[in-house]
């Protein structure tokens, strides 16, 4: 071999070795998937305010066009993390997904809209109207809680209208197509300073702190590097107490990454009379709305406590 | 090759597929979760007849696309052998047609729910959109690519335009027309998933995107493989339609210059 042929080679392994370096350099420990909602502020703030990074972590925070798209992207291995509704969470692990859900992020925050001119002023009085809904979600369960709190069969008496998009919803809503929507904030505070519209209800008035969105992890991540999910515990932890502190700053986070609204309005849209950004989450909760889930046909196979979730990282993560 | 031979030939293949789909999920090769095997499909599409499921979300989505692929026919062939006719009328008319072809069947959804409302009239309009323009350029080039000299013959024969039209053109044009209502067939198909996403309570396309957003794999695959198999049987109608009555066609053997 010539000096020339060697030197060549001594190069284009250095390339390589700095390229591979390079790459692993730019990989995440961890991988998140988050929505563009008003609980899933703590993500924004500590991605933004760097409570990872203290946490010696470096996580990519994504924003994921829907719920199923994390819970897909986790299983492929794409992300290790993520926050969706609880109902999704529920619906996957049903399913044979490999996840755990680890903390809360937000509470209620969800509810019903009408018309301002429509004469409905109660519950009791969407008897015989159509109700839009996304099925199996989290509007859909508390809505179905809250119907038969009034006195209705959600199968019954109203009839549901399935959409698949929030915005779809408060469409055919102040169109007229349907008589009452099941949104979520700051969708509602939205509906109502637009003036066509109002809440007719929160669901936390049936069912007071309601779940909302959790955070969940891959079991791969879980039973590999639990340290590493005490350390994005902590994180949330912190962006958590900080997001109850400033409402405000918070508010700005929010409009900075849904990259709509106002910070007014979403500063209105977190008031705790409507929603709750939490962290603590109970084993009870998430039980009773997976047998919600199963007793209203929407998940096939009720899985056990233990597959639902593990609260103890949560716990170790905890001053 | 005979009759039944030439119908079991591509049997192998099918039943090879479906012994490679059963195998590389229970091997561990390919997530069940995301790729249920053949088997699990098939108890799931049993669950769902039995239960009278599976017949009601059929019927739903067979009565749309009939629906918004006739009244997309009903438009398409008319208009597309004036247009094949009258270039003047084309040159207007072709460049609007150009630009509502490529917009894909979901971009509609959003007016579709404000002009049509929910219920089965959104989704007939999607289907309807996303078929009628394929289908009338199709027509259109079929009409312009229509040999002249037959036209100017039965003209010098002393037909009339309209005699010309009725007992030259249409039946020329009709060979074209089938396979563009084919081709159409197949694309209402396609476009009925989108459709379905608009607040409609029943039919393929809801059954499958519910199912996905309660991650029941088996239940997208069963509806994917109701939908291929009544896309194909309506297409072999279609198609026995086509030799009875262009019996007159001579039947071109598709050529085998490959394998000679």
């Amino acid at each position: 071999m010539s000096k020339r042929t060697a030197f060549r080679l001594l190069l284009a392994a250095l390339i390589l070795v700095t390229g591979a370096l390079g790459c692993a350099r730019d990989e995440p420990q961890i991988a998140m998937g988050v929505r563009t909602a008003n609980d899933h502020a703590p993500f924004y703030l500590a991605d933004k305010l760097g409570y990872y990074q203290d946490e010696g972590l470096d996580v990519a925070v994504h924003l994921v066009p829907s719920n199923t798209e994390i819970i897909e992207a986790v299983q492929r291995g794409d992300l290790q993390a993520g926050a969706v509704p609880i109902t999704t969470a529920i619906a996957a692990i049903s399913a044979g997904v490999q996840i755990k859900i680890v903390a809360m992020t937000g509470r209620a925050g969800d509810g019903l809209l009408v018309r301002s001119d429509s004469g409905i002023e109660t519950l009791a009085d969407l008897r015989g109207r159509r109700v839009a809904t996304i099925r199996g979600s989290i509007l859909d369960v508390p809505l179905r809680v809250a119907l038969q709190d009034a006195g209705l069969d959600p199968e019954r008496d109203v009839t549901m209208i399935y959409f698949t998009k929030l915005g779809d919803m408060i469409q055919a809503l102040e169109t007229g197509q349907v008589d009452a929507a099941s949104n979520t904030e700051p969708f509602m505070t939205q509906v109502e300073r637009d003036g066509w519209g109002e809440i007719l209800c929160y669901y936390s008035a049936s069912w007071p702190d309601h779940p909302c969105c959790v955070v969940f992890v891959s079991e791969s991540l879980r039973s590999e590097r639990p340290d590493d999910v005490v350390a994005l515990m902590r994180g949330h932890l912190r962006a958590v107490a900080y997001a109850q502190d400033h409402p405000h700053e918070t508010a700005e986070a929010i409009v900075e990454y849904l990259e709509a609204f106002d910070v007014p309005l979403v500063e209105a849209s977190l008031d705790e009379h409507k929603m709750r950004i939490d962290a603590e989450i109970t084993p009870q909760e998430v039980e009773c709305m997976a047998g919600l889930m199963h007793e209203f046909g929407l998940i096939e196979r009720l899985p056990r406590a233990d597959e639902l979730l593990d609260t103890s990282l949560l716990r170790r993560a905890q001053p | 090759m005979s009759g039944w031979r030439h119908r079991i030939v591509g049997l192998p293949a099918l039943l090879l597929a479906l012994v490679v789909w059963e195998v590389l999920p229970r091997s561990g090769l390919l997530n069940p979760v995301f790729m249920p095997p053949c088997s699990q499909v098939a108890w799931r599409l049993w669950y769902l007849l039995r239960s009278g499921e599976l017949l009601r979300h059929c019927g739903a989505s067979l009565l749309r696309v009939t629906l918004g692929f006739g009244l997309a026919a009903a438009l398409a062939i008319p208009l597309g052998v004036l247009l094949g006719l009258h270039r003047r009328l084309y040159l207007r008319l072709a460049p609007l047609v150009g630009v509502l072809r490529p917009i894909s069947p979901p971009a509609w959804i959003p007016l579709a729910i404000l002009w049509f409302g929910i219920g089965n009239r959104p989704a007939v309009f999607i289907i309807f959109v996303g078929s009628a323009a394929s289908m009338l350029l199709g027509i259109v080039a079929g009409a312009r690519g229509m040999d002249r000299r037959w036209i100017e013959a039965s003209l010098t024969l002393g037909a009339s335009r309209r005699q010309a039209v009725l007992w030259v053109v249409l039946p020329a044009l009709l060979p074209s027309v089938m396979t563009q209502l084919r081709i159409g067939l197949g694309l209402s198909w396609m476009a009925v998933i989108a459709a379905e996403m608009v607040a409609v309570n029943q039919g393929l396309g809801y059954m499958m995107v519910q199912a996905r957003n309660l991650f029941q794999t088996d239940t997208v695959l069963a509806g994917m493989v109701v939908v291929g198999a009544l896309g194909w049987a309506l297409d072999r109608l279609l198609l026995r339609l086509e030799r009875r009555f262009l019996g007159w066609r001579a039947e071109l053997e598709p050529h085998d210059l490959l394998a000679a």
